[in-house]
Formats: C-alpha cells, sequence, structure tokens
C-alpha cells in the first residue's frame, strides 16, 4: 500500500518528500507555496508530507533520528498544514465531515502524535475538542455530552495507561445502556497495536496520525457516526 | 537455582551498589544503554542474549516494560523475573507511589549519573540538535518535546557522587526551561529485585518457555466484544 502511495508520487511531490525527509523546513514551506500559488491539488502536497514523514519514521527506528527529529518532522507538518488547511477548507463543499473528542488517556502525557492527528482532522475540516494530555476516561464522557461527537479518539504510549482506555469505553458502554448508542472509540500511539486493541474494547485502532484521519474519513463517508449497542 | 542478571547499563552503578551490600554473587550481563528509545532493538538484542544462557534456571531481567520492549521475550528453559513497572525510575525510586509523589506537581524528567552517561540522552541530544538547527528552532522542539515536563529531577541514588553533577544538571535545566530537583533515591525496589522474595505484586514472572505478553503485566487479555472491529 506504501509502496504504491510513493509510485504515485510526482518527480515534484517526491522532491518533496525528500524535502520533508530532510527536515529542511523553509524550504518545505517555500516549495508548499509555490505549489498552492500554482494551484497542485493541496491533497497531492499532504500526500507527500506524508510520505516525508514515514521515510523520518523509517529513519528514527534505523537510529539516524532522536526523538528531536520526529519532532522537527512534527514542527514542519504543522507549519505545512496551516498552509494548505485555507486551500483545503476552501475545496469543500460545506459538508461538515465529524465531530471528535480528543486527548492522551489518564496516566501519560505523551503528545507528539496527538497533536500531529488533531491537526490533519483539522486540516480535513473535522471539528475537534483536544482535551490535552493525562485525560481521565471521565472527561472524555464529560466533554462528549457537551461537545456531542461522533468519534472519541485517545491516545496512549505507556503499557501501564492502557487499563484506562478499556475504562474508557466501559464507561461509553455503562453510558450509552440506555440509549443503545454511543460515539465510535478510536485508540493509537505508538505501541498501539492489535493486542491492546483486543485488550481494551474500543471499536478501531490505528497506528499513526495519518491513518487515524484515513480511518475517521472512511468511517465518515459510510455515515457510521455512531455504535449500535 | 543457579540466576544470571541481565540488566540495563543505565542502572549498572545502582545495581551494582545494592548487590554489593546485599552480598548478591549472582553474574551480570550487561546490555547497552539507550536501546529503550527503540523498543524493537532492544526486544531483539535482550533476547539474543536470552537466547545464549545456557544451564541457568532463573534469569532476573533489569528492565522495566520499556515502551512494552518486553512484550514477545521468550524465555528458554528458565524462569524471568523482571520489576512490573513502565521503567526503571520507578524502581530506583522506590515505589510506584513514590513516583506519583514526585510529579505530583508537574511533570519530572528524570535523570541518574547512568542517563547523563549512556550513549542516547537528553544532553547529548540537545546538542546535536542544536548545532545542526539552530538555536530558534531548537527552542521550538524542546518547547514542544518538553511541554508537561516541569522539573529536571537528579534521583539520588546513593550510588554516585551528586555534587559533582550537579553543575551540569543546573545547566541542562536552565537551557531547557526547567527547574531543576535533587530526589530522594530508595534501594527498597533493588534489594528486593536482587534478592527476593519475587511476589506478583511488583514482579512479572514469566515460566520456561513462555512468551511474554501483556496478560504477564498484569493487564487481563479478556475476549471483548466489538461493534465494529479492526484496523484501517
Amino acid at each position: 500500500m506504501r509502496k504504491k502511495n510513493q509510485k504515485n508520487l510526482t518527480h515534484e511531490m517526491k522532491e518533496l518528500a525528500a524535502l520533508v525527509s530532510e527536515l529542511k523546513e523553509d524550504e518545505v514551506l517555500a516549495t508548499i507555496q509555490d505549489h498552492i500559488e500554482s494551484r497542485t491539488p493541496p491533497a497531492e502536497l499532504l500526500s507527500a508530507c506524508q510520505e516525508g514523514m514515514r521515510l523520518v519514521g523509517l529513519m528514527h527506528e534505523k537510529g539516524e533520528y532522536f526523538i528531536a527529529g520526529l519532532i522537527m518532522a512534527g514542527e514542519i507538518m504543522y507549519r505545512a498544514v496551516d498552509l494548505l488547511r485555507p486551500v483545503m477548507i476552501k475545496g469543500r463543499t460545506g459538508e461538515n465531515p465529524g465531530r471528535v473528542v480528543l486527548g492522551t488517556i489518564a496516566g501519560d502525557i505523551h503528545d507528539i502524535g496527538k497533536n500531529l492527528f488533531r491537526d490533519l482532522l483539522e486540516c480535513h475540516g473535522f471539528q475537534v475538542l483536544d482535551l490535552g494530555v493525562d485525560v481521565p476516561p471521565a472527561e472524555f464522557l464529560r466533554a462528549d455530552s457537551d461537545f456531542g461527537a461522533n468519534l472519541i479518539a485517545a491516545s496512549a504510549l505507556m503499557t501501564g495507561s492502557f487499563p484506562q482506555l478499556r475504562e474508557l469505553v466501559r464507561l461509553f458502554n455503562e453510558k450509552a445502556s440506555e440509549k443503545k448508542t454511543r460515539p465510535i472509540i478510536i485508540i493509537g500511539g505508538g505501541q498501539v497495536d492489535e493486542v491492546v486493541f483486543n485488550m481494551t474494547g474500543p471499536d478501531y485502532w490505528a497506528p499513526d496520525a495519518f491513518s487515524g484521519v484515513r480511518l475517521c474519513q472512511k468511517l465518515v463517508a459510510e455515515r457510521v457516526g455512531k455504535v449500535t449497542l | 537455582m543457579k540466576t544470571v542478571i541481565l540488566a540495563c547499563n543505565t542502572i549498572r552503578d545502582e545495581l551494582e551498589k545494592v548487590a554489593r551490600e546485599t552480598l548478591c554473587s549472582y553474574p551480570f550481563v550487561w546490555i547497552e544503554s539507550g536501546l529503550h528509545l527503540r523498543p524493537d532493538s532492544l526486544r531483539r538484542r535482550v533476547q539474543e542474549e536470552l537466547d545464549t544462557l545456557e544451564s541457568v534456571q532463573r534469569v532476573l531481567l533489569g528492565f522495566g516494560f520499556c515502551g512494552n520492549a518486553v512484550i514477545g521475550l521468550r524465555s528458554g528453559d528458565f524462569q524471568l523475573v523482571f520489576p512490573k513497572v513502565d521503567d526503571c525510575i520507578t524502581v530506583l525510586l522506590g515505589s510506584k507511589e513514590s513516583r506519583e509523589r514526585c510529579v505530583k506537581n508537574g511533570g519530572v524528567y528524570f535523570l541518574t549519573k547512568g542517563w547523563l552517561e549512556g550513549e542516547a540522552n537528553i544532553w547529548r541530544e540537545y546538542e546535536a540538535v542544536l548545532e545542526r538547527f539552530g538555536p530558534e528552532r531548537t527552542e521550538r522542539i524542546y518547547k514542544r518535546m518538553l511541554a508537561h515536563y516541569r522539573y529536571l529531577g537528579l534521583i539520588d541514588t546513593g550510588a554516585y557522587n551528586l555534587s559533582a553533577l550537579l553543575p551540569l544538571v543546573n545547566k541542562i535545566a536552565d537551557t531547557l526551561k526547567l527547574e531543576a530537583r535533587v530526589l530522594p533515591g530508595a534501594d527498597r525496589y533493588l534489594k528486593k529485585f536482587l534478592a527476593g522474595p519475587w511476589d506478583s505484586k511488583d514482579f512479572v514472572i514469566v515460566q520456561p518457555f513462555t512468551t511474554v505478553d501483556l496478560s504477564h503485566l498484569g493487564i487481563d487479555l479478556d475476549s471483548k466484544s466489538h461493534p465494529l472491529q479492526g484496523a484501517l
């Protein structure tokens, strides 16, 4: 899948991806600005940035980048998204794709991926309520009762915080026992995988911010707004 | 029962001190520091060492969960025992309760001499980042990286000369806009790790020829019903 995406990038977009992977912020932003002015579709630019981020991730795995490299890549993405957001919002037909309550679950303060996920969601028109870090499951529930989300997204990196993800699901299921419906619950984070997903009981999981956004878009496109219990 | 200790070099000073005090004579095998930054690499490295052990009945693994690095480890013909903690900071502070007390007024970036001497540590990384990205971007990176940290906490484990390290710790704290603090360490957990008893409250005990999964870490794996399923 990823190889196919990479293959589909034009030469210019591959160059943009390379600039992202080399963490050349000024060059990335200038290139994106030029492309916006020459009306390159913003989705293409975003795909190129995504490919660049994937390369950064690989370099981190190989030990070529420290955590700071990942954060710098995130900084570049935030600024790239800032440039692309108005163009993407302008290009949309006005339909609101969804409302997401988001936070890093209690016991954990890691938020680099969570913040990137939030910015990408907003870039794609989602209305996002970010509760921040170390958020108790009950706080998600309280926030949702005011905000009316159709998606709840919780991230976790620390193993010890995984039981809180389960508690989050339990609380929403308990609350939904009268109405028989609740928002869809998605989890994500560096160590979240199929095992953690099975253990904690949400509806979906995503391994990174980009696939998380694609998942949210897919769910909204399929009009899966609530889970019926 | 023949026992071997396979432990992270980051906590070598502390383990060797407690081993001397408790007259622990188990042989040590040290794993280089810094691998916890990439849990898959740490898992492979630890497994590599586990696979070479022969005629051993118990391995004391001197690591925390380290970003789930312990998940997937396989014991051989020996029992595997490791602390039931997210990382070794809790071990050096003595208990989860001590750690909770340390962070109740704000996030703490914990340090010991072992961390500052490790192959990858916050100060070496800072200097490399500054050289590559310059002061403005470095400030942005660290503002984001340390957004939820208030203190730089040097743990006084009693295993090294604290006053010799303080000037460097103060310099790091000033540079990173954190408040330097000295936090009292405790050797209760380390002593129990070396001498037992290895109870399930403080330790994960994995039987021979078993692969570690989340259930071993005290997190149940009972099946859940999923109204919807899977990842994208």
